[in-house]
């Protein structure tokens, strides 16, 4: 099975840098990064990642409105929001938006490859077995 | 005594007697062409031991004051010639009294004057009291004056007013003219304020208890002032209503001086709003950002000790990430006390509802139940007061009630818009000693600073077991300063 092909999306460098290190160590592969929403939106579009990890808040485009943007392009890349606030008003927008999850950053580093492994399952759930092509259905 | 005059005396004396008999403080004497007194009576020469002996046969002029002999004289004269005198002296024997000395002519057959009278009345006790009301009078002027306060009466059936000086310099009116209701004050009212001012006057005139309200009034230069009427009726034999009496109070530097405290307070709110932002964005923006990084750095040494590491070292590195986890927890709710994101983003109902749900998750609450009557979103700045009092309140929910039961309302009318925070736990005695130094503990006082910077009102009703209500009233929108608008 191929590693899990993963665009992490932070506008705090520290963060994103110690979050792609800890994920490359977890064995996802880290195929693109970006510190704001539009940059997130057209590396998406590029990469056709497996899954987005995605910052809320950032400047030129927040994670909300990358996220429709990306959804509506790929829906079936998956995006998991993981923001600093906690907010049941933030999480209800987020599943509105099209995010498979939203978790919190500081909570339980194991939390975050579980989740990241299921949003995987869930994309590949959504797309054609490997091998096989719209025409072969 | 010339045998003439003592036979006047015996025709006269007994009417004059009768007549004195009956006048107070009176002395009369009666007098011939030559001033000389034929008949002297009055309740006054009795009641101070004088005997009528010591009057008659003597001329008028001596038996007063040495000072007054010329004046009595003239005066005397003049009744015999048909005109009426008088002239206030101290007495001759007596210097502690006042004398009206008053010169009659005394007729006779066919408009003849025969003699005259000097009526003589103490007037001492008339004009100490006289001068103790006039004094009265300057002092009520000189109080109302400095208390910037104006009385008046008004009559109910005739309209009519009767103001004191003040009441008529407070509402720049003139000094010698009638005043109506109708007349003169009413039309000195704020229009703004008359179809109000108007509704009052109008219970008044069935209702006669007392009563209290604010004004404005616009003097003649246009110039706008604060007024505060109290008053109660005066009611007749049949319980009607048919006078009022009141006091008009200029209360234009009171509300000035309200409004800029409240100005200032909103500015202080403010400034506190913004230092909180501020110092949740770098938290936000900084601290929790690094620590996060720390704890995936942390992750990431454990995954790379791997099943090779020392189990003691893992478990090290697990404990260490799990207390970093709790720490950016509580960081988050700092921040999220201090900036309340969703207060922002979702409005007042949102805030609130995850406020009960965070205090149901502290304390030992049943419920914490949100009812709501909003339709859309506040001013912002009355969303972020009365998400703060509710805050507040539910902390001491929290902390200090005991409470197994809370309920959060907001009801919004088009006049303002009501937040009440009640719960069932043990209340307190907000008139007992002890509670004093609580009552800034609680944050009464700052909620209710808060408030009223707004404009609004503050009540909190408990009492002890009986569980407490915090009740916030503000506008709809943030009242514009002073009285003048």
């Amino acid at each position: 099975m191929n590693r899990p092909r993963l665009l992490v999306v932070d506008d705090h460098d520290m963060l994103r840098a110690a979050l792609v290190d800890l994920l490359v160590q977890a064995g996802f592969e880290v195929v693109g990064e970006a510190a704001d929403g539009a940059d997130a939106v057209g590396l998406a579009k590029q990469l056709d990642p497996d899954v987005v990890l995605m910052d809320l808040r950032m400047p030129v485009m927040g994670g909300l409105d990358a996220t429709r943007l990306i959804k509506d392009a790929r829906p079936a890349t998956q995006v998991v929001l993981l923001t600093a606030f906690e907010s049941p008003a933030l999480q209800q927008q987020a599943e509105e938006a099209g995010c498979f999850a939203y978790l919190v950053k500081g909570g339980a580093p194991g939390d975050l490859r579980l989740v990241l492994h299921q949003a995987m399952a869930w994309r590949r759930s959504l797309l054609p077995p490997a091998g096989s092509s719209p025409v072969d259905a | 005594m010339t045998a003439e005059a003592a036979q006047r005396a015996s025709a006269g004396e007994a009417g004059f007697r009768l007549l004195a008999e009956h006048m107070p403080d009176i002395i009369i004497l009666a007098f011939d062409d030559q001033l000389e007194i034929w008949a002297a009576t009055g309740a006054a020469l009795r009641s101070r031991g004088w005997r009528p002996g010591q009057f008659l046969g003597r001329r008028v002029p001596e038996v007063g004051r040495p000072d007054d002999a010329a004046i009595t004289e003239a005066f005397c004269r003049a009744a015999l010639g048909g005109a009426v005198h008088r002239f206030e002296t101290t007495g001759n024997l007596d210097p502690s009294r006042l004398w009206a000395m008053q010169f009659v002519p005394l007729p006779a057959a066919q408009g003849r004057i025969s003699g005259g009278m000097l009526i003589a009345r103490d007037v001492t006790d008339q004009r100490h009291a006289e001068q103790q009301l006039l004094a009265s009078r300057r002092q009520l002027a000189e109080a109302q004056r400095i208390a910037q306060v104006g009385s008046w009466d008004w009559n109910l059936e005739t309209d009519e007013l009767v103001v004191s000086d003040e009441l008529r310099r407070l509402f720049g009116l003139p000094l010698d003219r009638k005043l109506t209701m109708a007349e003169g004050v009413a039309e000195a009212i704020h229009p703004a304020d008359r179809e109000r001012v108007a509704a009052h006057l109008g219970r008044m005139r069935d209702d006669p208890s007392p009563f209290a309200f604010e004004h404005r009034i616009v003097l003649a230069d246009g110039e706008v002032r604060a007024v505060m009427a109290r008053g109660e009726g005066v009611v007749d034999e049949h319980g009607r209503v048919v006078r009022f009496v009141g006091t008009d109070q200029d209360i234009t530097e009171r509300r000035q001086a309200d409004a800029e405290r409240r100005r200032l307070l909103g500015r202080v709110h403010e400034a506190q709003e913004g230092q909180d932002r501020r110092l949740a964005a770098d938290l936000h923006d900084g601290h929790v950002q690094s620590l996060a990084a720390i704890g995936f750095k942390l992750e990431q040494a454990r995954l790379r000790l791997g099943a090779s590491g020392s189990p003691e070292v893992d478990e090290l590195l697990w404990q260490v990430s799990k207390d970093l986890s709790a720490e950016v927890t509580s960081l988050r709710r700092t921040i999220g006390r201090l900036r309340p994101l969703v207060l922002v983003e979702d409005g007042l109902e949102a805030a609130l509802r995850e406020e009960a749900k965070s205090a149901c998750n502290r304390a030992a609450l049943a419920t914490c139940e949100i009812t709501s009557g909003l339709d859309g979103r506040l001013d912002p700045v009355v969303e972020t007061a009365l998400f703060r009092v509710a805050q507040q309140a539910l902390a001491n929910v929290v902390e200090h009630a005991s409470a197994t039961h809370a309920r959060v309302a907001i009801e919004c009318t088009d006049k303002g818009v009501t937040l009440r925070v009640n719960d069932d736990g043990r209340g307190f005695d907000p008139d007992h000693v002890q509670v004093i130094a609580d009552i800034a503990h609680f944050g009464l006082i700052a909620m209710r600073e808060r408030v009223e910077a707004l404009g609004g009102s503050f009540r909190v009703t408990t009492a002890p077991g009986e569980g407490t209500v915090v009740e916030a009233r503000l506008p709809l929108t943030v009242p514009t300063d002073g009285p003048g608008t």
